[in-house]
């Protein structure tokens, strides 16, 4: 019986080396990953010429194909997947990977949608990136959204359009570094310009949490909005006063679109934006003026700190198998190693996430680069980490829809009143 | 019914012989291997190594493409004219309105800025009830004919669904690529980075053409004057597609410009990437087709994996080889199916034109294909090995344990026999009565074991072989009900301790 049991063994055990031979033979499983992301217009170039360097070479050779199914806009983006969290009909299907910021992140962790890239990464691993970037994606006892690059809010200026300004009024350029000089040249450019805007902000709501900030204050207090306080007041009297003036247009959409006319020149947005500048104004007759933006750092409230926010998502993994989330994890880890990462924040103005990038190779890059714009954006952008504290807002569903109806109420109300004839008035009825 | 219960209960109660038992399984264990094998051969084919699989995926996916295609194009192809019907027409009534003729466009940003107002609400509608990734309307004007390049601008509007795969394309957002910046900031539609106010069609002829053949085709329906384009990037825009031209047509003849949707390439990958876990490199082209290629740079691809702009450009057009479906570019070669198709009706001026539609995958990958197909008629043979390596293990033990349990007998008779009278044994006398059952010749056999002669001895006395002899101890063990020799001489012994009883 001994000699049957042992016998039986061997045969087993060579049917299962017969087998295992067989599967190292055959070429790897091919894991297709659906991929979202918000990288668009000139940044698409550069996302897909990375994206096809992974699938051809260590994708290949791993076997992962990563295959892009919707390139929109991050709003966009937020929306599909706050539709998956909602459960609505006709939502779609949670994607393998997506870019995504962390407040959607957090809504989709609580539905078990996403997975934990500790799962996957070892201390080492993580080790070499920014701390900050990384702690920004942690919530809930895990790290759900990954650093791909990040950004900050700047200053645009419309350097030919000013440099015209300035030589018959003498507006000086350093007014731009407070808002307080912003306010006052807008003025001046409204009577000098026949009654054309000099400012827009992307959002008013950044305007005035980081103001905010700037000032030693909260936008939030026990998850309210914090506006009955002398720095708010403040702070919506400076550009209620310039709004009422005709010099700071209050515009539902990005301030790029407003600067491309000429219609503004001067606005404050992401640094991720600068490709959306362009380097012309297109007047209404056609004509095409060939311009030079010039990037300046977030302007400071006068007497307040030095202040600006740490923007930018991460990319998210939808939960899948352990198979299909570690090949997504091989992607991200691709993705956002030293080399990819200075090769995509070199043509996109975002800022690297690696520490060896972001410390190392991106001082040494700048000067290399091509694009004036985006060298512009860089060295604007790295003299801000030098001087300026950044904070990355706090993240939750209930802060999100307070700074949403924040946002939708101001422009709202200040559009209704841009005609008034003074701003007096405005601050009692818009807290009240 | 009761009969049958009868007949299983007369079933158990018969008891059957351990040799024909284990005959009965070792059968029933090679009729199941053998069916298993039969299985395996009619699921995975006689000789099939996976081909006739492969091909008739590939004859159901281009079906099925084709089909789809036809059924999109045709649709953007009836839009596209219902759209150019409306926007002209309200361009007609505008211009009969204000009585002014279209030419006056011309160097005039307010009226074609007034137009460009009207007709955009036409084009938002078919953006927002399509799948498509764009609509345009461009006018056979310019505002300004005093800029660089003047004779190569168009103005007009192109507005893009940024989410053209989105399954609610009523929350799709769109974007405006080419227009007056007013009027995509009155309609809150946001600019894209690359937003310019006019077309630069230089080297881009697309709608100069359609317009000059539906001036030399003014008796042709609309629906005859449709073109669609080939595969084009449009001047400073990220992304590629076809075009669905349609004349914008005046009752009195003027060509006002022209229409149309555009079918970007990302959402010809969205909607027609063929559906399979199993050739995930297989990819579907509409293109353009000659008597022996297939123009893959003007044509749109789908697929799931290696399929961008790159390959393209690497495999800009294929040449049909002919013989097994195959196409080759250079020293690539693929396998494949292609249709030729028409995306005109007849009387149309482009109806000359073909395209095709082509499913197709790397010659490389089919090995891999292949070889995988044999991995799994390999793995289901093992199943089957390892399922009748178990069968044989259980009836092993069913059938040793019999044996054992006759030892044991054995054992306890003897054990008996010693113990108390050994001949009162139920065992010893069913034995002993059997005897009689013996023929005369197993008889004389087994008097000569009584008498403690070995087999050996047997034969040299009796003068038969040892095969006769073999054969006459099997009928002894079978009538006396033992498994063996040993049992038997333990029977004797028990005998001839009886005094003489053999005898």
């Amino acid at each position: 019986m001994k000699k049957i049991k042992r016998g039986l063994f061997i045969l087993l055990g060579c049917l299962f080396a017969f087998t295992t031979s067989c599967d190292k033979s055959e070429k790897k499983e091919i894991i297709t990953l659906e991929m979202w992301h918000n990288y668009g217009g000139t940044m698409q170039t550069t996302m897909d010429k990375l994206i096809d360097e992974f699938n051809s070479t260590v994708g290949k050779e791993k076997g992962i194909v990563i295959n892009t199914t919707t390139i929109t806009s991050s709003s966009e983006l937020n929306e599909s997947l706050n539709m998956i969290v909602d459960g609505e009909q006709g939502a779609p299907n949670m994607p393998d990977i997506c870019t995504a910021y962390p407040k959607v992140a957090i809504l989709l962790q609580e539905q078990n949608l996403i997975a934990d890239f500790d799962d996957y990464l070892t201390d080492d691993e993580l080790d070499k990136y920014v701390d900050t970037f990384v702690e920004e994606g942690r919530f809930n006892e895990g790290l759900y959204v990954f650093p791909i690059a990040k950004s900050t809010e700047v200053l645009y200026v419309n350097q030919t359009l000013f440099d015209k300004f300035a030589a018959e009024t003498g507006a000086d350029i350093s007014s731009l570094a407070t808002f307080e000089g912003i306010e006052s040249l807008a003025k001046e450019y409204n009577k000098w310009s026949g009654g054309k805007a000099f400012y827009a902000a992307d959002s008013w709501f950044n305007v005035a949490q980081v103001g905010m900030k700037q000032l030693g204050n909260n936008i939030f207090k026990e998850e309210e909005l914090n506006l009955n306080s002398e720095e708010y007041e403040y702070i919506f009297d400076t550009f209620a006063n310039a709004v009422v003036d005709g010099g700071v247009v209050i515009y539902d959409g990005f301030a790029s679109d407003l600067s491309k006319t000429g219609d503004v020149i001067c606005s404050s947005g992401s640094s991720a934006g600068i490709l959306f500048y362009g380097d012309t104004v297109t007047y209404p007759d056609n004509t095409v003026e060939e311009v030079e933006y010039n990037i300046l750092p977030y302007p400071v409230f006068e007497d307040g700190d030095k202040v600006a926010l740490q923007r930018g998502g991460g990319l998210i993994i939808g939960k899948s198998n352990s198979k299909k989330e570690a090949a997504a994890v091989e992607f991200v880890k691709w993705l956002t190693d030293t080399k990819q990462n200075m090769e995509f924040i070199s043509s996109t103005g975002y800022l690297p996430v690696t520490k060896q990038a972001f410390e190392v190779e991106l001082p040494k890059t700048i000067d290399t680069l091509e694009d004036e714009r985006i060298k512009k954006m860089l060295t604007a952008v790295c003299d801000m980490y030098d001087t300026y504290s950044f904070f990355t807002p706090e993240v939750s569903n209930e802060l999100e829809s307070l700074s949403d109806e924040y946002e939708e109420n101001y422009i709202k109300f200040m559009t209704e009143h841009a005609k008034d004839e003074s701003s007096e008035g405005l601050f009692e009825e818009f807290t009240k | 019914m009761s009969l049958v219960k009868d007949y299983l209960k007369s079933l158990q109660n018969k008891t059957i012989s351990m040799r024909n038992g284990l005959l009965f399984h070792i059968c029933l264990l090679m009729t199941l291997l053998i069916s298993g094998v039969l299985v395996i051969v009619l699921v995975f084919g006689f000789r099939s190594d996976g081909m006739s699989e492969l091909n008739t995926y590939m004859d159901n996916e281009l079906e099925n493409q084709t089909e789809d295609i036809l059924e999109s194009s045709n649709r953007m192809s009836l839009k596209s004219v219902a759209m150019a019907e409306l926007v002209a027409k309200d361009m007609e009534e505008y211009f009969s309105e204000n009585n002014i003729n279209y030419e006056e466009m011309l160097n005039n940003p307010e009226l074609v800025e007034n137009i460009l107002q009207r007709e955009i609400t036409y084009l938002l509608n078919t953006i927002d009830n399509n799948i498509c990734s764009g609509v345009f309307v461009v006018l056979d004007t310019t505002v300004n004919t005093s800029v660089d390049n003047w004779e190569n601008s168009r103005a007009g509007i192109f507005l893009k669904r940024t989410e053209p795969n989105s399954i609610s394309p009523v929350n799709a957002k769109i974007h405006y690529l080419r227009g007056p910046a007013k009027v995509a900031i009155d309609n809150k539609i946001e600019l894209l980075g690359q937003w310019k106010m006019e077309f630069d069609v230089t080297d881009q002829p697309i709608w100069n053409d359609v317009i000059k053949v539906a001036e030399s085709n003014p008796d042709k329906k609309l629906s005859k004057l449709i073109y669609v384009s080939d595969r084009i990037l449009l001047k400073d825009n990220s992304e590629s597609g076809i075009l669905f031209c349609v004349p914008l047509r005046a009752t009195n003849g003027d060509i006002y410009g022209v229409c149309g949707i555009e079918m970007s390439a990302r959402l010809f990958k969205g909607d027609f990437s063929p559906v399979t876990n199993t050739y995930s490199s297989v990819f579907t082209v509409l293109s353009p087709i000659t008597e022996d290629r297939l123009i893959l740079k003007d044509g749109l691809v789908a697929g799931n994996s290696f399929l961008t702009e790159q390959f393209i450009d690497d495999y800009a057009d294929i040449v049909i080889a002919g013989e097994g479906f195959k196409y080759r570019c250079r020293e690539k070669e693929f396998v494949g199916r292609h249709k030729v198709i028409s995306l005109y009706s007849e009387g149309s001026p482009y109806y000359n034109q073909m395209h095709a539609i082509s499913v197709m995958m790397p010659s490389e990958d089919v090995g891999n294909y292949r070889s995988n197909y044999k991995k799994y008629v390999i793995f289901a043979l093992i199943i089957l090995v390892i399922s009748g390596i178990i069968c044989a293990i259980f009836i092993s033990i069913k059938y040793l344990s019999e044996q054992d349990k006759s030892e044991n007998v054995i054992k306890s008779v003897s054990e008996v026999s010693t113990e108390s009278s050994p001949y009162k044994t139920d065992i010893f006398k069913s034995f002993i009565s059997n005897i009689e059952q013996l023929s005369p010749a197993e008889k004389s056999v087994f008097d000569l074991y009584c008498k403690g002669h070995t087999s050996k001895e047997v034969t040299e006395i009796l003068c038969i072989s040892i095969n006769t002899v073999k054969t006459h101890n099997r009928r002894i063990f079978m009538k006396l009900n033992v498994s063996n020799i040993k049992e038997l001489m333990v029977y004797i012994n028990m005998m001839n301790e009886m005094e003489g009883k053999c005898e």
